[in-house]
């Protein structure tokens, strides 16, 4: 049950950066800010810097587990809980993956419904979108991780573009800072996990860099750069909203765009949202291959066949979900399972490997 | 099972090539094909239903432009917008509109519906201008301003009394941020149609979407320097029986708030630099730059502290007082300070600086 990945197989651990960043960095970028700021209002910025900091700790501790096993969260599992149980671990673990990928492409898809094609159906955007993460996939992790760079690099051009609101900015929605309690800022905490989740996949992609301990400062520095960009927007914004006006937008980056007026382009988010195109197939793609790729490790079966049952189940799910108040549900549910894994089963299963690790070397 | 993987890349193109030609294919809006509402005004009739006029430009084949209105009357919202398409000959596009105004009686009565419906469509950006009319909106819509597009020149009226100062900011964005923040109502441009102009008259202060105080122009000044940084483009004060005209008067304004677990108290330091651009009297003495001083800071204090009785005693903060009080305590209840805010004691300090006296020497 050994993962060995052939040296051609494998990318340079700088890629890394863009690994993390990319998968973190998605779909939640347009509306994170109202469900943080649900808890602790405007102090909500600390929050995500706050969580960054848990990450930082996460990628810490996976790297204590991988850097020792030297392969992925499969055989991870294997080797501290055997083989069935282990297997039923993973199986879940891929699940999650697999619904949290969905659960990205769907709300996209919302976001593309609501705001440019109202007339748009599910299916055809859904179906486009999943034969290209066929083709991407099915190239290997090599193309997998050069879609992730360039839809790294050309989003970087939407980065000003969250300045120009800073105009009519009212930096006086930030004061008094730290007016909630630490009970507030955890639960707001919470509300972050759906946004910046992704960055567990590493537990799958591990051994594909050419020697993979090099690749963790690289994946800090993508941590950190996800989290700056994060804290930025939401300090934009809630210099732009008030505490109380924000609770009533559900994508406020995209309404914050909608007051940059250009000489040539009356409005801005019909190119964002076209612009986030790039960056969720990134997301999409990164998702499936470690769903297929764990599904291939686990069963046996070929990891282009996963791919096309995986494929076509998120192409059912997300054609069955068909209004705001599921999509909402389902990425209520993805944050949970979310919370669950991060902040309880890392930790856990960190000990638990290392508790073992030292038992076995005693014997 | 080999030989199917190797067809699996092509087919894959071939899907994405079909979808794109097949459900890539969206309602067209081609610009010569539709009509661009580039304003709407609402008219109050009764409780259920309004006058919607809506104005869209019509481009001739020598370059002028011939504005065509539209109006009906229905339940309110989103519903006219339908309606009128029946009248109209091409499909109505509400993706340019620039401005929308509300008359008097409809601010009076709340204008919350409207303005819900602007905020959720994601066609409008929230740059989009409002403003207040005395007088039916429907008049002064159906009236042309020189060769252009009516929405266009009302929002550039407005754009250009806001830049230059004569009115603080004011957009969809300013009235829903003011409007959602608690200790803080919104405000909206008056505007009045006299022979066959539209002239700024004043602000509408609202208490939450209702409108309740018209502020007057000769209150602007006072009121601008009160609510923020400000430019004003400029103004005349009396001093004896001579007239000083100032031009861009530049002020800041810092507040300091004592006691704010009691009764909070508040002090406004107003800092105003202006220069002097016209005198009625023969000669421009050192006495009269003292005298213009002094007339300015007592014009400012007093009516400054009118207007803040005034707001206190109709409930309304338009100054944003209370988001001020807020972004200095901890713990902060809107509901205390709204028992508070007509007690709370507000003191305006102004300071004034005449800074330059034009290019004329008359201080000899």
């Amino acid at each position: 049950m050994q993962a060995h990945v052939n040296r051609q197989y494998r990318v340079s651990p700088y890629l890394a950066f863009f690994l993390i960043y990319k998968t973190q960095f998605g779909v939640g970028v347009l509306g994170f800010q109202r469900y943080i700021s649900k808890a602790s209002g405007h102090d909500a910025w600390i929050a995500v810097i706050l969580s960054g900091l848990i990450i930082h700790l996460l990628l810490w501790m996976m790297y204590q587990i991988l850097n020792k096993e030297q392969n992925d969260l499969i055989s991870i599992h294997q080797t501290v809980f055997g083989k069935w149980i282990g297997n039923l671990l993973s199986f879940l673990f891929i699940l999650q993956v697999f619904i949290s990928g969905t659960t990205v492409l769907r709300t996209f898809i919302e976001v593309i419904q609501v705001w440019v094609f109202p007339l748009f159906k599910t299916w055809p955007f859904a179906l486009v979108f999943l034969t290209s993460a066929y083709y991407i996939v099915s190239n290997g992790f090599r193309t997998v991780a050069g879609v992730c760079y360039f839809g790294s690099i050309i989003p970087l051009i939407l980065i000003p573009t969250f300045l120009a609101p800073l105009e009519f900015a009212n930096f006086r929605n930030l004061l008094p800072v730290m007016d909630h309690s630490i009970t507030d800022l955890i639960k707001s905490v919470e509300e972050m996990t759906f946004t910046i989740l992704g960055f567990e996949l590493l537990l799958l992609y591990y051994p594909y860099f050419i020697e993979p301990e090099k690749s963790q400062k690289w994946t800090h520095y993508g941590n950190l750069f996800t989290t700056l960009i994060y804290a930025g927007v939401a300090i934009v914004t809630f210099a732009y909203y008030g505490e109380d006006h924000l609770q009533v937008e559900i994508w406020p980056t995209l309404t914050m765009w909608k007051v940059i007026k250009l000489p040539v382009l009356e409005r801005i988010e019909y190119v964002a949202i076209s612009a986030w195109t790039i960056i969720i197939l990134p997301n999409i793609c990164t998702a499936f291959w470690a769903a297929s790729r764990g599904v291939k490790r686990i069963f046996q079966i070929t990891q282009r066949s996963a791919l096309l049952i995986l494929l076509a189940g998120s192409f059912i799910i997300t054609c069955l979900l068909n209004n705001r108040m599921q999509i909402d549900h389902l990425n209520s549910f993805v944050s949970m399972i979310g919370i669950y894994l991060l902040y309880a089963y890392i930790p856990i299963l960190f000990i638990i490997y290392h508790i073992r690790h030292k038992m076995r070397k005693r014997s | 099972m080999k030989k199917w993987i190797k067809w699996m890349k092509p087919i894959t193109l071939v899907v994405i090539a079909i979808c794109i030609i097949i459900f890539g294919n969206v309602r067209k809006n081609v610009l010569d094909e539709i009509q661009l509402v580039t304003a709407v005004g609402y008219d109050y009739i009764d409780e259920q239903t309004a006058t919607m006029t809506a104005v869209t430009p019509v481009f001739r084949s020598d370059a002028s432009i011939e504005n065509k209105t539209l109006s009906i009357t229905a339940n309110l919202g989103k519903e006219a917008l339908i309606a009128l398409n029946r009248e109209s000959s091409a499909n109505l596009a509400n993706a340019k509109l620039e401005v929308a105004l509300f008359n008097k009686e409809m601010a009076k009565r709340g204008i919350l519906h409207m303005i819900d419906t602007l905020h959720r469509d994601p066609n409008i950006g929230t740059s989009l201008s409002l403003a207040v009319t005395e007088g039916v909106t429907k008049e002064i819509l159906n009236q042309s301003f020189g060769t252009r597009d009516t929405g266009h020149y009302i929002a550039s009226l407005l754009e250009h009394n806001t830049q230059n100062g004569s009115i603080p900011n004011n957009s969809l964005h300013y009235f829903l941020s003011a409007y959602y923040t608690k200790g803080k109502d919104p405000f909206l441009p008056l505007l009045k149609l006299t022979d066959r102009e539209i002239t700024l008259t004043g602000l509408a202060l609202f208490k939450k979407d209702r409108m309740v105080f018209e502020l007057d122009r000769s209150h602007l000044f006072t009121f601008n320097t009160l609510y923020g940084k400000n430019r004003f483009p400029g103004m005349k004060v009396q001093i004896g029986d001579k007239f000083v005209a100032m031009r861009v008067i530049t002020s800041n304004r810092r507040i300091s708030i004592r006691n704010t677990q009691t009764t909070p108290e508040i002090t406004i330091y107003l800092n105003i630099r202006a220069s002097i651009s016209e005198f009625s009297g023969k000669h421009l003495k050192p006495q009269h730059v003292s005298q213009t001083e002094h007339a300015l800071k007592k014009q400012v204090s007093q009516q400054g502290h009118q207007l803040i009785r005034k707001f206190q005693q109709l409930g309304i903060d338009p100054l944003g007082l209370g988001d001020h009080v807020r972004s200095h305590t901890r713990n902060w209840d809107f509901k205390t300070w709204q028992k508070q805010y007509p007690r709370v004691k507000v003191r305006i300090v102004p300071r004034v600086n005449i800074v330059e006296i034009g290019v004329v020497d008359g201080l000899d």
